[in-house]
């Protein structure tokens, strides 16, 4: 099914995303922490389709779909784009960038993003005040004869204090690869060149970049190649002993998952970004055979919540829990909420429910 | 407000006390001047400056039968809430459909009963209380408020401790008060049974021993009698079931806190260290959420008048999947104009340092904070 890895806020209420990279009916579901699910809410802007979520706060979520930046509140389970114009000129905004890291302090929620709007050749960085829906810090994108501004990715490692926007763009007809690091206030502190190919295309990378703490960074292109650098540079690698899917964070350190066969597979990402032999991934595995046949659910889409069995479960987003190109969300540390599909019915398309389950893993 | 409740409290016990001193009252006037600074915050944020500390407090208590005893405390202070008080849909294009809602708010006091209790005491090592009154979880809780190093109570505990709440407190003693303790059952929500969507009883218990004899639990002041110290322990466990808007059950929650202290006082030395852990856990969600921090204080009264005083605390919450840590530094100092008098603490002037660190969203506050309390 079309449904990216669930997320959750700090109440632990449940967000399920319904949507992919090639399709623009991005729709968003709530599960209520003290039980009963919304009914769904669409909010989308652009010919992209959904680039994943971006963060949350106590009772909200934000995600990232095609241009549009949107909040899903979790007490009614609705969703409204945020900014999706310009409050001085009503010019509609595009979100060329969403870096996935919502920053909480006492006073204000940021996120930091790269808009532009249709009259714009350059974006603009910015941070914003997700909470009043404004955006503060606003630098232009340097160097100011760049061309072509192309966001390939975005990504964030909060425990650094940095998020990472690689970037490509013609200067004097030649092309750069570049990443801008930016700290949690918005300023740039580094920017990092590419090597190797230069042809990165917008949004490349499926999901998110994701930050070890020795300060590599890598993502997974739609080829299945990987984009790895740290603060010394970096560039395009591809992984040839398993089909790299996902990158996995845990303890620090950055691993790659994928398939080896049929069998889920990870790879640790070494300092110097090479990537090890793989072995089979037993969390995955483990997770997959709990997540099929008979499973007690517990029933509360509607009053009272009832105990019931689903037969015939299976993972709902791919064919092995865990193994995604999205980053996995901390339900509890060393665990992450899937989904299961389980029973259907059909009318005009198929419909399917869906439950959430907690699912531990490690890459011992 | 505060003065006229006062006058009025004047006036009225002014007969009684005429004829039959039943009724003590006491209370106190702390004047806070504080200022705020944080360097990362929006504009309207980033520089406070004013009285939001400013408060009163008047008891009235007394013992009008033998064995039997009440206390109420009502507290005044600028701690308010903004409360909406109207609400309407709004057309702002004239094109039939709602565009915004516009809201009216005004503010309210919140707390202003702090303790409304009836005491019965059927020997001298038990009591029994039973009305509005603060859980007494950790030391600190029971620290009166008159009686704190700092301003405020440590922010740890602002954590893992809510306001006041009804219920019944047994409280015992023996081995001379060496050995103090109580038992309390509470509604746990801080409202009457029926005022809330979650039912359920809280329990509590606190055990304290102080090997060389008991002491009061004031945090600062001259402290002139000889050294003491203890050790305490305490628990709330509140287990409740939370029914949806159709009258059913919904969720069963488990929610248990625990704390434990060390103190000395004495020769004008007072010391206090508390640790605090809670441990959240519901039926559907499947997620335990758990907390944890620690603090810890000293001052130590001159024969000057002047304290000295710091204090140090820690907290980190939701530390089962997205730890968020907190670190608080605080110093400065309590002078005592008064202190050749007895009591010696009825007037108190203090200027400290409040420092809140952030350390997971790399955010700071500094804060100054200068009080004159008096008692009466």
């Amino acid at each position: 099914m079309d449904l990216l890895p669930p997320a959750t806020d700090r109440f632990g209420n449940v967000y399920v995303l319904f949507g992919n990279r090639g399709r623009t009916d991005t729709t968003v579901w709530v599960g209520h922490s003290d039980g009963g699910w919304s009914g769904g809410c669409s909010a989308h802007r652009g010919s992209f389709g959904v680039h994943g979520f971006v963060g949350r706060t106590d009772e909200r979520m934000w995600y990232w779909a095609g241009n549009s930046l949107v909040e899903v509140r979790s007490n009614l389970g609705s969703c409204s784009e945020v900014l999706s114009t310009d409050p001085v000129s009503g010019a509609e905004m595009y979100f060329e960038a969403v870096v996935p890291w919502v920053r909480e302090t006492p006073t204000r929620s940021t996120l930091i993003t790269l808009i532009k709007s249709v009259n714009d050749a350059r974006p603009f960085l910015t941070l914003i005040d997700i909470e009043e829906q404004i955006y503060t810090e606003v630098q232009p994108f340097e160097p100011s004869n760049a061309r072509d501004v192309t966001v390939v990715a975005t990504g964030a490692n909060p425990d650094r204090f940095e998020a990472y926007i690689v970037v490509t763009y013609t200067l004097n007809n030649e092309t750069v690869s570049e990443v801008m690091v930016v700290d949690g206030f918005g300023d740039i502190i580094d920017r990092i060149e590419l090597q190797g190919d230069p042809s990165l295309s917008e949004w490349a990378v499926v999901g998110f970049l994701q930050g070890a703490d020795n300060g590599l960074v890598a993502g997974i292109l739609e080829s299945g190649e990987l984009i790895i650098f740290n603060g010394a540079g970096g560039g395009v690698t591809s992984v040839n002993s398993f089909d790299a899917i996902g990158i996995h964070k845990e303890d620090g350190m950055l691993y790659v998952t994928g398939m080896g066969g049929n069998e889920p597979v990870i790879a640790p990402i070494s300092s110097n970004g090479a990537v090890g032999n793989p072995i089979i991934w037993t969390s995955a595995l483990n997770a997959g055979q709990a997540l099929s046949g008979s499973m007690p659910i517990v029933d509360e889409r509607n009053s009272p919540i009832r105990n019931t069995t689903w037969s015939d479960v299976e993972s709902a987003i791919s064919t092995w829990p865990l193994v995604t190109p999205y980053p996995l969300d901390d339900y509890v540390t060393g665990t992450t909420g899937w989904l299961i599909a389980g029973p259907w019915y059909t009318s005009v398309e198929r419909m399917t429910s869906v439950a959430f389950a907690p699912v531990g893993y490690s890459v011992r | 407000m505060i003065l006229s409740l006062l006058s009025l409290a004047l006036v009225w016990t002014a007969p009684v006390n005429a004829q039959d001193p039943v009724v003590d009252v006491s209370g106190y006037v702390s004047t806070v001047i504080d200022g705020r600074y944080r360097p990362n915050a929006t504009p309207e944020f980033q520089r406070e400056l004013g009285f939001r500390g400013s408060r009163a407090g008047i008891t009235f208590s007394g013992s009008p039968l033998e064995n039997w005893s009440f206390k109420s405390y009502f507290y005044l202070g600028g701690e308010t809430i903004d409360v909406l008080t109207n609400a309407g849909a709004v057309d702002t294009d004239n094109n039939g459909s709602v565009d915004t809602v516009s809201t009216d708010s005004g503010t309210a006091v919140t707390n202003f009963v702090r303790e409304a209790t009836l005491a019965w005491h059927p020997s001298e090592r038990t009591n029994l209380k039973v009305g509005r009154m603060r859980i007494p979880l950790t030391s600190q809780a029971q620290s009166p408020d008159t009686a704190l190093m700092f301003p405020d109570r440590a922010g740890p505990n602002a954590v893992f401790l809510e306001g006041t709440d009804l219920g019944s407190l047994l409280s015992f003693n023996s081995g001379g008060s060496r050995i103090g303790g109580s038992l309390g059952l509470f509604n746990g929500t801080g409202h009457g049974v029926g005022k809330s969507a979650q039912r359920g009883v809280l329990f509590t218990g606190r055990m304290d021993i102080t090997p060389l004899g008991a002491f009061t639990l004031d945090e600062s002041g001259p402290g002139i009698g000889p050294f003491r110290w203890g050790v305490g322990a305490g628990f709330v466990y509140h287990p409740y079931t939370t029914y949806d808007s159709g009258g059913y059950s919904a969720i069963s929650v488990h929610d248990l806190r625990g704390s434990a202290s060390i103190r000395f006082a004495g020769r004008g030395l007072h010391f206090l260290a508390e640790g605090l852990f809670r441990y959240e856990m519901d039926s559907l969600k499947d997620r335990p959420n758990w907390a944890s921090g620690a603090f810890g204080q000293m001052s130590m009264f001159l024969s000057n008048g002047v304290e000295p005083s710091a204090r140090m605390g820690w907290a980190a919450e939701d530390q089962s999947f997205a730890p968020r840590h907190t670190v608080w530094m605080d110093g400065g100092i309590n002078m005592y104009p008064g202190f050749e008098n007895e009591p010696a603490d009825i007037v108190k002037v203090s200027a400290h340092y409040l420092g809140e660190y952030r350390l997971t969203e790399r955010d700071i506050a500094h804060g100054l904070s200068v009080q004159m309390q008096i008692t009466w």
